[in-house]
């Protein structure tokens, strides 16, 4: 007899069995534990699952198949298919000599997975508590929701309805314990026991060759005349265990809500990342765009579902032979806004030079918690207050995005004395409130990026003619400690032409050098 | 109805314009800061408007010419003023510009590689409406690329000036302000108005 560990700390419930508790043996006739109790589980089966990852040319019949090998088995198949006899597990060559025209496909596990994550992240709309059961199905704690959603009967709806959105046909069961769920619904039954007095007896005609068991726990079962998991709950205990090991007979109770069983819940990933097959190669900016902003559709019922924003995108352009193009767009201040998303991205788009035509787009972001979510109005256009802000941003982003990154930035005066440092561009123009204290020497309002060297004609520099010098000297001698020490002497000067200009006389190495205009 | 005022009816008519009447306050400006410019500009800068100002070389008191409309919009009370700056020449200096009133804090520069980049950035930021003040620099232009600034000007009320090479001063122009700046004979700055709505064509000095 198995010693059970009670989970601390999994529920607050002091009617739970206590650690070495005897369980009464015959699995019918013991109490129904509260552990069930105040639980409901919901769950969804996608038995199609496999078929709906594919895309599909249509028309003729399809089934898929397990794997690549010549040995594979029938994993699923279509109405067409299923008329014409193929049944699951049956060999590919069997199911082509049913129905000649079937379109034999393999399976794409990972599509699989993914499909799966993205149905849970749909489901967290509807409870935080969703466990990932793979290869199909997903376990929803529904209990504390239906306060919200009303009954569970249209709660299943709602979820499965949801189901239906994203492209995938569901199961729904709904049970008091979760494994019971998941049997039910992998046996393809839509059962409905929101009492755990009922489970016993619905899950009496459940037949045993859904449980996920090892095939040598399904033969004894099968030799020993059980057929049911009522026939099963029959025998006792003690013998069970003997048998089938101590993991049946825990599974059993788990599924009979006598202990409780740990699920882990799916959390949503902080990251978004979706993929596209182009249905033809191109590298047509327009109709790259037009994929690109299905992939954004996703982002944004995800970044509305999760409340959150995103600043930073990568679209990843994949081609036949060469490396994938990488096209990265930066935002100022995270947004949840998919219009301006889509320009940006266009942007980028038409900007990008693309090595070869691409085969598939795939788009990845990181959330971030949303700062800037404003209300939206009961006709779409939604209600910002902070018009001004965001709108130079936008415009900022657009401009990155074509011009480049460092293309755009603001300008900082610094309390310093050499020229070359006084000024700053920073990546972020951001209003100051200006200090009146500062008083700043008369100083031109054009700088060259680098002093240009004069001409220097018997002493005086000429720029182009001779200069008629109107102010200074202005002494300025710094910056010994950090190795780049000037010392200059600064003139404002006046050429034939008119130009009002800043120079200086290298005192240090000699030599006459322009370094602004006054403008 | 006696002559007199058959002729007043017909001055009333929208399409007679009167050279009389110089002061036309309908259209919005912007102070210059110089009282003589001022005047012959009827106010000020055009605002919602684009102005080009054709120059010969750099350092002729271009600049200054524009620091007291741009000091007067970056300290203004609203803290709207936002001023772009495309494609200039030089670096705008931080110190410089702050010794002369403006808040540095309030301006963007652009800098575009080529002409199509730079007409792009300046009539997006004209049509962002979030910039009070968009100064453009640029050698030749297409008069349909002009005319886009200028609807853009008048779409949002944006003060939109564009740096030109003197040479481009006998280009047909849809700006609503065109001014030759040359140095003047002996200092300041000769200010040439070589086409302004409503006003005629007139020239002054100023110790800009």
């Amino acid at each position: 007899m198995p010693e059970y560990q009670r989970q601390p700390g999994l529920f607050a419930d002091e009617n739970l069995p206590s650690a070495g508790a005897r369980i009464q043996p015959g699995l019918n006739h013991g109490p129904v534990s509260a552990v069930a109790a105040g639980q409901l589980w919901l769950c969804l089966h996608f038995p199609q699952l496999p078929l709906e990852v594919l895309e599909l040319v249509g028309g003729m019949p399809v089934a898929v198949l397990s794997d690549g090998t010549a040995r594979a088995q029938v994993v699923v198949c279509d109405a067409a298919a299923a008329r014409a006899g193929v049944r699951r597990g049956m060999a590919a060559n069997a199911a082509l000599a049913l129905a000649p025209r079937l379109q034999l496909l393999e399976r794409r596990p990972q599509r699989e997975a993914q499909a799966l994550q993205r149905l849970a992240d749909a489901a967290l709309s509807f409870t935080p508590a969703v466990s990932l059961e793979p290869p199909a199905a997903l376990l929803l704690e529904i209990a504390g929701s239906l306060r919200l959603f009303g009954e569970p009967v249209v709660l299943r709806e709602q979820v499965r309805a949801a189901c239906q959105a994203l492209g995938h046909c569901a199961i729904a069961a709904v049970t008091p314990t979760a494994s019971s769920a998941l049997w039910l619904a992998a046996a393809g039954c839509d059962s409905l026991i929101p009492d755990p007095a009922g489970l016993a007896g619905g899950l009496a005609a459940l037949p045993i060759a859904v449980l996920p068991w090892p095939a040598a726990s399904h033969r004894v079962l099968r030799d020993a005349g059980i057929r049911t998991l009522g026939d099963c709950a029959r025998l006792p205990r003690d013998g069970l265990a003997r048998r089938l090991g101590p993991e049946r007979l825990r599974e059993l109770d788990q599924a009979y809500g006598r202990i409780a069983e740990v699920r882990h819940w799916h959390q949503s990933a902080a990251q978004f990342r979706e993929q596209l097959d182009m249905p033809l190669e191109t590298a047509n900016a327009k109709l790259l765009a037009a994929a690109a902003d299905q992939l954004l559709d996703r982002l944004q019922v995800d970044m509305r579902r999760r409340q959150c924003a995103v600043q930073l995108l990568w679209l990843r352009l994949e081609h036949t032979s060469l490396p994938p193009t990488l096209l990265r767009i930066g935002l100022l201040a995270a947004t949840s806004d998919i219009a301006r998303l889509a320009e940006l991205l266009r942007i980028h788009l038409d900007a990008a030079v693309l090595p070869d035509k691409v085969i598939a787009l795939a788009l990845e972001a990181n959330f971030q918690s949303q700062v800037d979510q404003h209300s939206r109005q009961l006709f779409g256009a939604a209600i910002d207050p902070t018009r001004q802000p965001g709108a130079i941003n936008e415009l900022l982003e657009r401009l990155r995005a074509r011009l480049g990154t460092g293309a755009v930035h603001g300008i900082r005066a610094l309390q310093e004395h050499r020229p070359e440092y006084a000024w700053q561009a920073i990546a972020d123009p951001m209003p100051v409130v200006p200090s009146d204290s500062q008083a700043w020497p008369e100083r031109p309002l054009w700088m060259l990026p680098e002093p240009l060297q004069l001409e220097v004609v018997a002493g005086q520099p000429r720029c182009p003619g001779p200069l008629e010098i109107m102010r200074g000297p202005e002494r300025i001698e710094n910056g010994w400690w950090d190795g780049r020490d000037i010392r200059r002497d600064y003139y404002a000067g006046r050429n034939h032409r008119g130009m009002c200009l800043w120079l200086f006389r290298d005192l240090r190495a000699g030599g006459w050098y322009l370094h602004g205009i006054f403008g | 109805m006696s002559s007199r005022h058959r002729i007043q009816a017909l001055l009333r008519h929208p399409a007679i314009w009167q050279a009389r009447r110089s002061h036309d306050n309908r259209r919005p400006v912007l102070t210059t800061g110089f009282r003589e410019l001022d005047q012959a500009l009827a106010g000020g800068w055009p605002v919602g408007a684009l102005s080009e100002l054709l120059v010969t070389g750099w350092g002729l008191g271009e600049f200054r010419l524009l620091i007291p409309a741009l000091g007067a919009l970056t300290t203004a009370a609203d803290q709207s003023g936002w001023i772009m700056f495309v494609n200039p020449p030089y670096i705008p200096y931080a110190p410089g510009l702050s010794a002369a009133g403006v808040d540095v804090s309030r301006i963007v520069v652009v800098r575009s590689e080529n002409r199509s980049d730079t007409f792009w950035s300046i009539e997006q930021s004209v049509r962002s409406d979030s910039f009070s003040a968009v100064i453009g620099f640029c050698e030749a232009a297409d008069s349909r690329a002009l005319r886009r600034l200028q609807l853009a000007a008048e779409s949002t009320g944006c003060w939109v000036l564009l740096f030109r090479p003197v040479r481009f001063c006998r280009q047909r122009s849809p700006a609503a302000l065109r001014i030759r700046l040359t140095p003047a004979r002996q200092r300041g700055l000769a200010v040439k108005i070589l086409k302004r709505r409503g006003g005629q064509p007139r020239q002054l000095v100023l110790d800009a």
